[in-house]
This record gives C-alpha cells, structure tokens and sequence, in this order.
C-alpha cells in the first residue's frame, strides 16, 4: 500500500512546485479583546491569498495589509485615523500606497473574503485595523517567505537517550526510582525502540533537547498506548496516563523562550497494542513527529481554549479576578468594571498597582494545566502605579516615604495595613477595605465618562478613596503617585504617561511624589481621583 | 438474587488474585461495587467549567460547590435530575475547602481565609472579608492551601502545600495554621509536604492527606495533633524567617530535630519528639497516588460504615474507606478499596445529613483516570450491605477482622483462606521510596468470634511500623459470596499489649 503510493506523492509535490502557489486564511476577531486570534500567517511570494475576516466582537473592524514595514502598521493606522469625519465612509481606508489589500469596515458578527497576490519580495507585511485606537493591540504580520503557505519541519531532538524498564504496571511508575534494564542512545534521535524481547510489561524513558530558535507558543502532541506523560524543562505538560488505545491524542500549548529545552517522556506498555506517538509544532515550523512513527489521520484542530485563551468578558458587571497577576504580585485582585476601564488591587499593600484600558484578563495561564507563572492584562494602555503602601505617616512635609516592603513572602507585611476585603454592589463593583493604623479606609473605582478630543475617544476611571478615623492623624498622607514621569499639572491635572494623566485635586508635587494631604472633617476624608486616557 | 450473587462471585474471584495488579478487572470491581451503591453524575450549570474543589452542605438541602476556577455555586436541589443552578461567588483564587458557619460561607483561598455573606438576598455573594492571612505566598503555582472547619471551635484549619515539590519560599508553608473566627490565628503542626485534603474524626481531631514525593514514601492520611511534626522537614525555613520577624510560631515554636534521610519512619520517631507517624498509609500504587478530601460517615445511612472515613482520590477517580483506631495513644487503622469508577479526578469529598457522598474535581495538571476534565457525583447506598472486611483492628499477636455479614465458619476459621504481606517504605529526602523491608507473615491461626462476624487472626510475627495487607480472599459469607474487597492495609504505628 505505502508503495504503491509513493510515486504519486512525488509526481504531486513536483506538480505544486511549478504551480503558482496559494493560501487560504482566515482571520478572527475574538471577542471584547480587540485582537485578531491570528497574529502571524506564511505565505509564498507571489501566492494568491483568499483573506476571510471574520467578526467575532461586538465592535466593528476591518483589516489592512501593508507594505514591508517594522511598526506593526501603526504609522499606516494614524493615516487613517487622520480621515476624521470621512472615516466612516471610507471604511477607515486611506488611499495610500503602503494598503496591499483590505477589507471594508466589517459589522459585528459578519464577514468579508477578499482575495489579493501576494508580494514577491520576501519580508514582514503588517496587517492591522484602522479603527480609531484599535491598532495598537490589534494587528499582525504576513510573512512572505519562500517555500511559504506551507510550514516546514522543525527541529529534532538531540542528544536523544532511552532506559529501558521491565514491570507490569497499570499506571507509570516514577522510573527515577527503578534501575533500568539497560539504556543507550536513541537511534536518529528518534523517539521509538525496537526490542524484539520485550513485547509486554516493559516501560521506558526517553530523554534529549529541543532547541528553540524564536519564542512564541509551541504546541505538543501525545498519544500513546498505554501510559505516558511528557515533561518539558522539569514539569509535566501532558499526561495520558493508564492502559488505553492511543486515540488521537492531547495537546498542550507552551511559551518558549530561545534556548534549549529539555524533554523527558515517560512510557510504559502493560499488554497488547505498545504506540507511542509526540509531535511538536511553532510559530515557523508545522507539526514534526518526534517519534519513529507519525499518529496518522488525527485532527489536527486543538481545543478553542489552548488556541484563543480564555478571555474573561465584561458586560453590565464587573468582573472580579484574583490571581498571580504580572506587575501586582501574588495577592493580586484585577477587577474589569463596566465601561472599558479596569484595575488591579494589590491585597498585601493595599493599593492599586495597574489600570488599564480595553479588554480584561486572560485566564488561560492559570486555568489551564497547572496554572504557572503570572499573568498581566489583557488589555492596552496599562498605567503602572505604586507598588507601595498608599497612606503614611510623615513626621515632616519632608519626610521620605517609607520604602516599599522587600520580602512580602516571607512576612515582611507593612506595618500598621490589614486588608479586610471587599463588598459587592449591585453591578458587582468592589469597594476594598483596609486599615491602616486605626484608620477604615474603602477604595473604589468606576468608568467615568470620557472626555473626546479631536474625534477619538478616549476613557476614564474614577477612583474614591474614603478614610474613616476616631482620632485625628497629624502628618497623615495619600501617595498618589511616583517615579520620574510625574510633571507639574495645572488645574490638578498632571500628566502621567504619554496620553494618560491623572487628575488629583490638592496633591502637591514633591520630587517625583505626588502626594495628597488627608485631612479629616467631622472624622472622615475623601480622596478623587481619575485616570484619564486622552485618546 | 441469583443473577447478583453470580456476578459478585465472579468478580470476587477476580480480586482475590494476589499481587497488586487488579488488571482487566477494574470494570468487573466497578461493577460489582455499583450492586451497592449508584453513583450517578449530578447535571451542572451547562456550559460552565465546574473544576470542584470543595463541597458543603448548606442549610435547606444545598449544596456549595467551589471551583478551582474561583467560584462557588449552589445548587438548591442537587439531588433532582436538572438541580437549579445558582453562582454565589466568583473571582476567588483557587478555593480549597469551603464550608457554612455562622450564616457564613467561609472559603480557603490560596492567599487568605476569607468568609462571604448575600446580604441583600439575591443569592449573590456581596461581603467578602478576609478573617487573616497569616501565611506567604510567592505566585509558585505549588503553593496550594487546603481549609476546613473545625466542629469544635468553627476554626478554619489551613494545611499549606510546599513551594513546589521541595522547597519553601514563603511563611509557614509546609506547616498548618488555624484561623479562629475572631480573625486570631496559630500554627498548630509543620512537615507537610503535598496536602490533597483536610478533614476532622468525630472526636475533633484533625486529619489530612499528604502526596507521595519527598520525604513521604508513600502517600499517606496523617494526624495533625496540635504540635507535631508531620515528617517533612523542607518547611523548618520558617522557623528562622519568623524569628527574625518577630512572628509568633505559638506551639509548633521549638523547631524539632532534623530526621535523618534514608532511615525507616519508625526509627526516626524515636529521634524527632514532635514526629507523628501516619495514621494510615495509603500505599502508592496500590490504593492510589494522589489522596485528597474525605469525609466520615456519621450516619449510618451510607452502608455498615458509621463512625469509618471516606477518602477522595484524584488519579485513580476512587474512594477509599478507612477504619481508625487509637493503639498506645498513636492513631492508626486501615484502607480499604471503596468505590472506583469516578469519573474526574476526586478533590472533594462530602457526606450529607442523609448518608448521600457526593464526590467531584478535576484532572487539571496531574490527570485522573476517570478521563473527564472535571465532575461532580454522587454516590447512595442501596441499602443492601456488600459481604466486606468491616473492622481491622491490631492485636498483640495478630489483626482482628470483623466483617459486614456472618462468615462461613469453615473457610473463615482456616489459615489458608488469608494471605498477609508487610513491608515498610525508605524515609528519604529524594521522591517517594519503593515498598522495602519486606516480611512475610504467616497465618498461625484463624479463630471465628462468639458472634460469628469476627476472626482473630495469630500471625507469626508482627512489624512494627510496616504495612501490613491482610487478605481474607477465601473468606465466605453464610451466603456463600466472597468479599468484594479482599483486602486491608493496616499501618502498624504501634503494637498493642
């Protein structure tokens, strides 16, 4: 059978050789993330490309293909966005000669195929949508590649290595306790054995390299008959442990970073049927069987949440996500408020240290697998503010603020702070509560309305913080922000990030502090604050 | 009656295989066990990932689901064939434990021990105050913290995983810490490595589950009596980070000595004071690799087993029963197969008022043998008791074995229908330990009690500080069935005068 068709394979991939190449695409837009789930795509040069736009959001896109650029489109994008009015009507497409292809403005929910030829010079070609302020998070390159359309083989293992294990097992046996039989290398680095005198009851690992060139998400595919588990630098990142067929297999996704990495599979056959199939694919190469024998026929389609994350989507409630969070710490508490605008409450200081725009959080990383590692915004437009306590008691207006705590794990808590947690209003908004030193203090954040300037619309979020105290606190300050960013403001309005700024009524400048002196009538104070996003 | 006498015969004959291997068979051992208890899937939110990892009964016939997702559901009819769904919470980070005190519902984060309240009655939770956060946490996906409420006092026991497999990077993990409701807090016992679960004996006492992997031969239930030692040292950090912060180690502050790697646990106590031995070992392999929750009967109405243990287990999806017993002031006692067939990976495990389990979890990063990515289940008892060993208690000389049902006096009194194996496991730094020391007991004598469901096993000599798995696989009932499961594990701790 495999003869017979081997001639036609060869006769075929020669025909495709002189034919001019081509690729079909399809391109989404996942939804409330303002991204498209496709960031990269491959194509010959020359090759005729069917584009399909598909909009998944609630919000309408289009998309652009430009000329070779290294800005992800962005320059290509303000040109559009300088259409103002006549925007709309042009679909937000600017006659330009950097637009290789586009599709019109696409209405949530609809579609549009457009069918365009492919550059012949070989290079990056942005794609990104020119919707006003969209084009920061959402876009994408073409890359025209010789050979391209189709992703080639990756890399192989090397210094590929087998012990061998005899024992009659129903589940794998941690093998790092067992003596091996015996152990050698792997042929060809191939992952596969060959003992004519163990056909049942034996179980092996293999081990070697993988040598990663580019970071980006690597997928991995296992299938085995019976138990196996594959670790990549140490952890496990997929199981198909206990006696069954091989199936079509599981798959994991993993971010690598360039370098080796380091892979450990683990088998063991009890009786009948003995497969065992891996696979690994990238960003610039296709699925690449790493075993002797390649797992035939299986789909090649991975579950929709390893692909496209698990975006958790706010609508008329705030949703509320406490987590390991990038740029927070390990008591984070990232809340996505109705209106486009969210935050992230630190619970061991009791400050909030991110807000930002647009899309919420991704779950994925920590609800997935086991959930490693931390996890930043979804979003863009991420304002960073204070990793520190946000009250103190100054001796003098002078007077430095205390450092930021050094070794939260092991209990260096600042002093004189207990978080007591939050309540829940009717949208689900939180209101956090604190004490610091005899002082009840509530937090709270909302969506205010925008301001709009020069047609783009910007965002803010209003923040109220509310300090209850039975006595009065002499010296007692909000720090409201620092770092060398902060310029002198008018009208308490200071600039903080480029087109963000920070409204803080009665906070004097020190340095690079911007501190807000809390005084307390009839045993309470009030502190508002706004983060504004001018465009 | 017939046609079930045949096939419990049958698979009965299958387990009594000896060895460990119940290979094949574990579709006939499920089946066989279903003649007595069904278990059936309770139908969950649709659409919704409910990856359960905790459970409690609420008042009115609820049931509270935590997820390790961060929600908690309730369901107001879990028993109905399309229960009514309701989220009470969400956005919790990972809650390991949860229970209803105090018009409460008290939650184990992996940060704090938070409680939660509807106060405004739409069924959604809207306070959530943290009671304490007394311990660190780095952002180590490892660093897990396994809750649940003590019926004597209401506080939360909190038994805080390691920093990975072995190490210790934050405060107090490796150690247990009570969180009284008042928002006061203590540590009450250190040398936890991997904890599935934490549960509490009808006498108060606490229990929990810890992971086969370093320092733990095995996995194992152990005691968590107030100041001990549970026998992995990696957590011993705290000791030095807490002293130069000033934070109070309360009873567990006398840093115990440091066990010596590649010893036996037995030996071992003799050197470290505070060192309580594992009430029951639950052997790797065997029984399974990964226990969790658990939940005693008080009942009666889940089978011949009021006052035993029921323990959750993720990667072979089971329950195990477990029969305690106090000898020379050292809690120890027996596993036995249970339940199998789950169809996720257990985490918790809950008994109701009415003697109804309801068992549920996922198989996220470790897998399970179920297969499904999560589910919640239920198991009744069908009010026909199975022909089991029901007791196992130590004797100076040998076991005791009580039974569900009269046994056959012939086969029950002869030697040759029992078989019995001890060993004991590597007490080491590395990971886990093969089964080592291993002895072969034999049957001396086989007595049947007054009451004809008793048997008085002599063995010729007994180990102290081994498993010793006694088997009853010729044992028949007045019926004439063998058992459904042949087998028990008792941890020798001690050897009763």
């Amino acid at each position: 059978m495999r003869l017979s068709l081997l001639p036609l394979c060869v006769l075929s991939s020669a025909c495709v050789a002189f034919a001019q190449s081509e690729a079909n695409i399809t391109i989404k837009t996942l939804a409330a993330q303002m991204k498209y789930d496709t960031q990269e795509f491959t194509v010959a040069p020359g090759a005729k490309v069917k584009l399909t736009l598909i909009n998944d959001d609630e919000m309408p896109h289009n998309l652009i293909v430009t000329k070779q650029a290294n800005d992800k489109g962005l320059a290509l994008a303000q040109t559009a966005w300088a259409l103002g009015e006549k925007g709309m009507e042009l679909h937000w497409i600017p006659k330009d000669p950097r637009v290789l292809a586009a599709t019109k403005t696409i209405a949530p929910h609809g579609k549009e195929e457009i069918v365009f030829t492919a550059p012949t010079e070989p290079g990056d070609y942005p794609y990104v949508c020119t919707f006003p302020g969209h084009a920061i998070a959402m876009n994408g390159v073409m890359l025209v590649r010789a050979g391209g359309g189709k992703l080639g083989e990756g890399p192989k293992l090397t210094e590929g290595r087998y012990q061998l294990f005899l024992g009659k097992w129903e589940m794998l046996p941690d093998f790092g306790q067992l003596k091996p039989l015996r152990e050698g290398p792997l042929d060809e680095n191939l992952i596969g054995w060959k003992f004519d005198d163990y056909k049942n009851e034996f179980g092996i690992r293999f081990t070697g390299n993988l040598e990663v060139k580019k970071e980006g998400d690597y997928t991995f595919r296992l299938a085995s008959d019976d138990g196996a588990r594959l670790r990549l630098n140490g952890p496990t990142i997929l199981t198909q442990d206990g006696i069954h067929p091989p199936g079509t297999g599981k798959t994991a996704t993993v971010r690598l970073k360039p370098g080796k990495q380091t892979v450990q599979l683990d088998y063991f056959q009890a009786a009948g049927g003995a497969e065992l199939y891996l696979s690994w694919s990238g960003p610039d190469f296709g699925e690449t069987w790493l075993t002797k024998t390649k797992l035939e026929s299986a789909p090649k389609k991975q579950k929709s949440e390893s692909k496209t994350g698990i975006p958790l989507i706010v609508k008329d409630e705030a949703v509320i996500y406490r987590n390991f969070i990038e740029g927070v710490g390990a008591r984070g508490i990232a809340v996505g408020l109705p209106g486009g605008v969210n935050a992230a409450f630190d619970a061991e200081l009791c400050n909030v240290a991110l807000v930002w725009r647009g899309a919420f959080m991704d779950a994925k990383r920590h609800w997935t697998d086991r959930g490693v590692g931390f996890q930043g915004p979804l979003g863009y437009a991420v304002v960073k503010l204070d990793r520190n306590v946000p009250l103190a008691t100054l001796s003098a207006p002078d007077a430095a603020w205390p450092p930021a705590p050094k070794d939260l794990p092991w209990g260096d808590w600042p002093a004189g702070y207990r978080f007591g947690g939050y309540t829940l209003d009717k949208q689900g908004i939180p209101t956090f509560r604190y004490t610091y030193n005899g002082v009840s203090v509530e937090d709270r954040m909302q969506a205010a309305p925008a301001s709009s300037s020069h047609g783009h619309t910007g965002a803010a979020m209003q923040r109220v913080i509310s300090l209850r105290s039975e006595k009065a606190l002499a010296g007692l300050y909000f720090r409201v922000a620092s770092g060398k960013r902060i310029a002198e403001g008018k009208n308490g309005i200071f600039p903080l990030d480029e087109g963000v700024s920070l409204q803080a009524a009665g906070a004097i400048l020190r340095g690079e502090e911007l501190l807000m002196p809390v005084t307390f009538k009839d045993g309470t104070a009030r502190i508002e604050l706004s983060y504004i996003w001018n465009h | 009656m017939h046609r079930i006498t045949l096939s419990i015969a049958a698979a009965s004959a299958l387990f009594a295989a000896k060895g460990h291997a119940q290979k094949a068979s574990s579709a006939d051992i499920i089946k066989a066990e279903r003649e007595f208890y069904t278990v059936s899937a309770v139908p969950m939110p649709p659409g919704e990932v409910l990856e359960v990892s905790g459970l409690e009964w609420l008042p009115g016939g609820k049931l509270a689901v935590s997820t390790r997702r961060g929600e908690i559901w309730v369901a107001s009819n879990p028993a109905s064939e399309a229960p009514e769904w309701k989220r009470f919470a969400h956005g919790l980070h990972e809650p390991l434990g949860i229970s209803f005190h105090d018009g409460w519902l008290w939650a184990t984060q992996r940060p704090e021990v938070t409680r939660m309240k509807d106060t405004d009655g739409d069924g959604k939770a809207d306070v959530f105050e943290n009671v304490a956060a007394p311990w660190g946490i780095n952002g180590d996906y490892h660093e897990y913290a396994f809750g649940a409420r003590s019926p004597k006092d209401g506080s939360i026991w909190n038994v805080l995983c390691l920093t990975g497999s072995g190490g210790a990077n934050s405060l107090f993990r490796g150690f247990v810490i009570r969180v009284f409701p008042d928002g006061k807090s203590e540590a009450v016992a250190s040398g936890v490595r991997s904890p599935g679960g934490i549960g509490f004996a009808p006498d108060g006492e606490a229990f929990y589950t810890d992971n086969q992997g370093l320092w733990n031969g095995s996995s194992s239930l152990k005691h968590l009596k107030v100041g001990s030692f549970q026998g992995n040292p990696t957590g011993f950090k705290t000791f030095d980070e807490a002293a130069k912060r000033g934070i109070s180690m309360g009873v567990v502050a006398k840093k115990p000595a440091t066990p010596k790697s590649g010893s036996r646990i037995d030996t071992e106590r003799a050197n470290v004071e505070e060192f309580v031995p594992p009430a029951v070992v639950l052997p790797h392999g065997i029984l399974g690799h990964s226990p969790t929750g658990m939940c005693y009967d008080l009942t009666g109405k889940f089978g011949p087993f009021k006052g035993q243990l029921f323990v959750g287990e993720q990667t072979f999806s089971n329950v195990q029963r477990v029969f305690l017993e106090k000898v020379n002031g050292v809690y120890q006692g027996a596993v036995f197969h249970f339940l199998s067939g789950f169809g996720s990976g257990n985490i918790a495990v809950l008994m109701t008022p009415d003697g109804v389990l309801y068992t549920g979890g996922s198989d996220r990063g470790w897998g399970a043998k179920g297969g499904k990515p999560f589910a919640l289940e239920r198991a009744v008892w069908n009010g026909k008791a199975a022909f089991e060993i029901h007791e196992m208690r130590a004797k100076p000389d040998g076991f005791e074995l009580t039974f569900t049902q009269p046994v056959d006096p012939k086969t029950a009194a002869d030697p040759a229908s029992y078989s019995a194996d001890a060993w004991t496991y590597i007490y080491q730094s590395g990971y886990g330990s093969p089964e080592v020391d291993k002895v072969k007991p034999v049957i001396v004598s086989a007595t049947v009690g007054a009451d004809g469901k008793s048997v008085r096993l002599k063995l010729d000599k007994l180990t102290k500080g081994h498993v010793h798995a006694i088997g009853a696989e010729g044992v028949k009932s007045t019926d004439g069935n063998g058992l459904l499961h042949a087998k028990g594990y008792y941890t020798l701790n001690e050897i009763p005068n």
